[in-house]
């Protein structure tokens, strides 16, 4: 009774090391990326109307050597406000033209945080914010052109390491599930038309799940598509304005 | 299933009439080589194979001309040769090169071609190889104008076998490549319908590999292989790939009580799911189905046979959605949201505005020769190659105005022309699928006030012309799709150069910014400018620049402002979201292609209007 015994606890010890030997080659085989970006998409279930609308847009983050923590050329604005849109997830940088649909930052240690802010009107959605989308960045300056070579990935320190805050439930959801998939995010705005959230590379930590602080008044987009004048020009009216 | 293949060939019937329908005006080039049995086109390039001379044609197209030629501006001739430029008269070379041609598939700057009755050291007489060639552009100057490669496979590589080749295997019958821009790593896909498995000859088989392209050199790994399962079933009579899957012909395939109504082998995720692609209850004897096959990135497989049928990818498996009856054997080919049906012998068909596969085709073109229609490759662009064997051609179409879009009910929606219509109305144009202008639908253009205000905006009137390259708003009181059915006027203004010589450019339209806007106006803030799309297919915005003409070098992203006073982002109006698509192809993730007949705003400051002392183009390009 002894040597099965024996051998049973050699298998299990042998099992342990093997498990930990896999663990630790797995940590090992994710890099850690220092350029990359990560794509937020949304889309709103109408349950009375049956429908699903989406966003024109997703929300771009990422970290690029080239990038700034402030307004640089990674920032692309919006080119109408969200506000009274359907579906439209931005990040609101009045300082960088008002609201932007990507928020590139510097590319410094292993930490980062990008402040999203949700849109919708439709009343009871059910809102869902996905990001099958990570990619790591390979820079390229050939004859003085700088380029990025995207590359889709999951197997990322990096990926491994963003999450996802709540900032009225205080949720935390990390970019990636235990499976090794990206996570998803599914809620109600509950009689609100927006909701904001916190993307962090790190631990989250307290002052993650502070509000956003905005200005008194917020900066519009580029454009608005929601003033339209609908007075002119017979049974159609004008096309949507952009200023 | 009867034994071989020639006499699959003629076992299909021949022949069949259908009215002319209303389409857009289709252009034909006959191409000046002989052969014409394969076809094959992917961007500026097209290949015809030639397979009682051991070789292919390689044709390059001209975006100015619409036409294809040499690359140096004759029309019709070949741009090179792959393969024997002396023929197969020779022994060894026809042992290595026997029927180079009998099949090429292409993408992105790859191509593959079939020899099936080659045959190398190995002595297994029919048993078949295939070469495969890279674009290079290094290489111009080289024999072959920069394809080169030229690297056999004989079949094969599976471990502990050495080889597979058996006599009359034709391995090479079928090929197919599929090239993931991503990862460089494409799939490559060769067909041997007359492979025998034990006790069952001509069961067919069909090998997949793994075509690395990325630096220093392109390598070919044997992935996975297949068999058909009985005697004639000829697996892989024609083969296709996607990015993360393939398909089998199996045209001899006996099922449901059924002979010969065939079926095709799906080879999804895991090379080990093998899924039977027969729609049940719909083939019949003799049907072949699998005759041949197409599969897309899109979710639609469309197999050829005596009837040609659609399948759509739905909760992980493809299920039938319509059947085109009469295709005769012909072939079937998609693009992009491009899907095209040889009609053997009378006609080749378009379908792309929508993908209601039971309307009336979008574009066709008849014509009774023998075996027209037998191998077609279609572009998403509009441009069709078809075979012409019998009468040792082949001939290329395109509809450089078919494109067009779908509108929802009063939803504005911002369009472009994919052509210049010259002085065609707007009430010819869109009349005939909007109805009465005024009622059912209407347009505006932008006035010369380019603060975005609504109130700038002019109302068209129904005898108002459009120019390509401007945006226009487009309303329509019902769901409808309209389309472009007037012939080019002109052609885009030629482009000798690359604008940014850093990028591979197929064709440029200038747009004279000073003409639109004027040199007097002067904005309080941001100009906000209407433009669209110029070619009937997608642009790549990062290809895209402002310049003075005959001034300014070109310029690249990043080093210099490349849009000098303008924003390098365009807003597309997405009508289904109410919105606009930030497109910036200098930032990643973003996107970077702005669809055919959309239209859009860019932004310009200050800057430029200072700087107007020279003329300013914008500088529109397609990629390849």
């Amino acid at each position: 009774m002894q040597r099965p015994t024996t051998t049973r606890r050699v298998l299990s010890l042998l099992a342990l090391a093997c498990a930990l030997a896999a663990g630790t080659a797995q940590a090992q085989q994710a890099p850690r990326h220092n350029q990359w970006y990560l794509a937020t998409s949304i889309s709103v279930f109408d349950a009375v109307a049956g429908k699903s609308y989406s966003a024109p847009n997703r929300a771009l983050i990422g970290q690029l050597v080239d990038a700034s923590d402030d307004c640089d050329r990674f920032d692309l604005a919006a080119f109408s406000a969200s506000n009274g849109a359907r579906a439209a997830v931005v990040f609101e940088r009045p300082a960088c033209g008002g609201e932007l649909v990507s928020d590139y930052h510097a590319r410094k240690g292993r930490r980062g945080e990008w402040e999203m802010t949700v849109y919708s009107t439709v009343a009871g959605g059910a809102v869902t914010l996905s990001w099958d989308s990570f990619h790591a960045l390979k820079r390229s300056a050939r004859g003085g052109e700088v380029s990025y070579r995207e590359t889709p990935t999951r197997n990322s320190q990096t990926l491994q390491n963003l999450h996802l805050v709540d900032l009225e439930t205080l949720e935390v959801i990390d970019a990636l599930g235990a499976d090794g998939r990206p996570n998803s995010y599914t809620f109600t705005l509950d009689g609100q038309t927006r909701r904001d959230f916190r993307w962090v590379l790190g631990n989250v930590k307290s002052r993650a799940f502070k509000p956003i602080v905005r200005a008194a008044s917020a900066s519009a987009a580029v454009g608005s598509t929601r003033a339209v004048a609908p007075t002119a020009a017979g049974k159609f009216g004008l096309p949507p304005a952009a200023n | 299933m009867s034994r071989g293949i020639p006499c699959m060939l003629l076992a299909l019937g021949l022949g069949v009439s259908v009215p002319a329908v209303a389409q857009p005006v289709v252009l034909e080039q006959q191409l000046n080589s002989v052969g014409g049995e394969a076809v094959a086109v992917t961007g500026e390039w097209a290949f015809v194979g030639d397979p009682d001379n051991c070789r292919a044609y390689v044709f390059k197209y001209d975006y100015v001309t619409n036409l294809w030629g040499n690359g140096v501006g004759v029309a019709g001739l070949p741009y090179t040769i792959l393969g024997s430029v002396s023929g197969c008269g020779f022994a060894a070379t026809f042992a290595n090169l026997g029927r180079f041609g009998e099949s090429i598939a292409t993408d992105n700057g790859l191509v593959v071609i079939g020899a099936s009755t080659g045959f190398d050291a190995g002595g297994f007489y029919n048993s078949g190889r295939v070469f495969v060639f890279h674009y290079d552009a290094g290489a111009v100057g080289g024999a072959t104008g920069g394809w080169i490669g030229n690297t056999a496979v004989n079949g094969a590589r599976e471990a502990g076998l050495a080889s597979d080749q058996q006599t009359n295997a034709f391995f090479g019958f079928s090929v197919a490549v599929s090239y993931d821009d991503a990862t460089g790593i494409a799939t490559l896909v060769v067909g041997a319908p007359g492979y025998n498995i034990p006790g069952q000859s001509d069961a067919g088989k069909v090998y997949a590999y793994e075509w690395d392209t990325n630096p220093p050199t392109p390598t070919l790994t044997f992935l996975a292989s297949d068999t058909g399962n009985a005697a004639g079933d000829m697996l892989g009579y024609q083969v296709s790939a996607n990015d993360s899957a393939y398909m089998g012909g199996v045209p001899g395939a006996d099922s449901a009580g059924f002979t010969d109504n065939g079926a095709a082998f799906f080879y999804g995720a895991s090379p080990a799911v093998v899924t039977d692609l027969d729609p049940p209850g719909l083939t019949a004897d003799g049907d072949s189905l699998g005759f041949d096959v197409s599969l897309a990135d899109d979710g639609i497989a469309l197999l050829g046979g005596v009837d040609s049928y659609v399948l759509r990818e739905s909760g992980g498996s493809y299920q039938y959605e319509a059947v085109l009856t009469g295709t005769q054997g012909g072939a079937v080919s998609q693009s992009g949201g491009v899907y095209g049906f040889g009609y053997q012998g009378s006609s080749v068909r378009l379908y792309y505005a929508d993908t209601d596969f039971t309307a009336t085709e979008d574009w066709r073109v008849d014509k009774t020769e023998v075996a027209f229609g037998r191998d077609i490759s279609a572009a998403d662009d509009l441009r069709v190659l078809v075979n012409g064997e019998t009468n040792n051609r082949a001939y290329a179409y395109s509809t450089p105005c078919g494109r067009g879009g779908d509108l929802i009910a009063n939803q504005w929606t911002l369009i472009g022309l994919p052509c210049d219509t010259g002085s065609a109305t707007i009430d010819q144009i869109f009349g005939d699928d909007l109805g009465v202008y005024g009622t059912d639908w209407y347009m505006y253009r932008q006035g010369t006030d380019y603060s975005g205000a609504g109130s700038a905006y002019i109302g068209l009137s129904a005898s108002d012309t459009l120019e390509p390259g401007r945006g226009y708003w487009l309303i329509s009181a019902s769901d409808a799709s309209w389309q472009v059915d007037q012939p080019i006027a002109a052609q885009h203004s030629a482009a000798a150069i690359d604008p940014l010589t850093r990028a591979l450019v197929g064709a440029v339209f200038p747009f004279d910014l000073n003409a639109l806007m004027g040199t007097s106006y002067t904005p309080d803030s941001d100009a906000r400018v209407m433009l669209a799309n110029p070619f009937p297919a997608a642009v790549d915005w990062s290809l895209s620049a402002i310049e003075d003409v005959g001034g300014l070098p070109p310029v690249a992203i990043g080093a210099v402002p490349w849009f000098e006073g303008g924003s390098p982002t365009a807003y597309v109006y997405d009508a289904a979201s109410d919105g606009y698509t930030v497109v910036d192809g200098s930032v990643p993730g973003a996107p970077r292609e702005i669809g055919a007949g959309e239209g859009f705003f860019v932004r310009f400051n200050n800057t430029f209007y200072t700087e107007r002392a020279t003329q300013k183009y914008l500088r529109m390009a397609r990629g390849k």
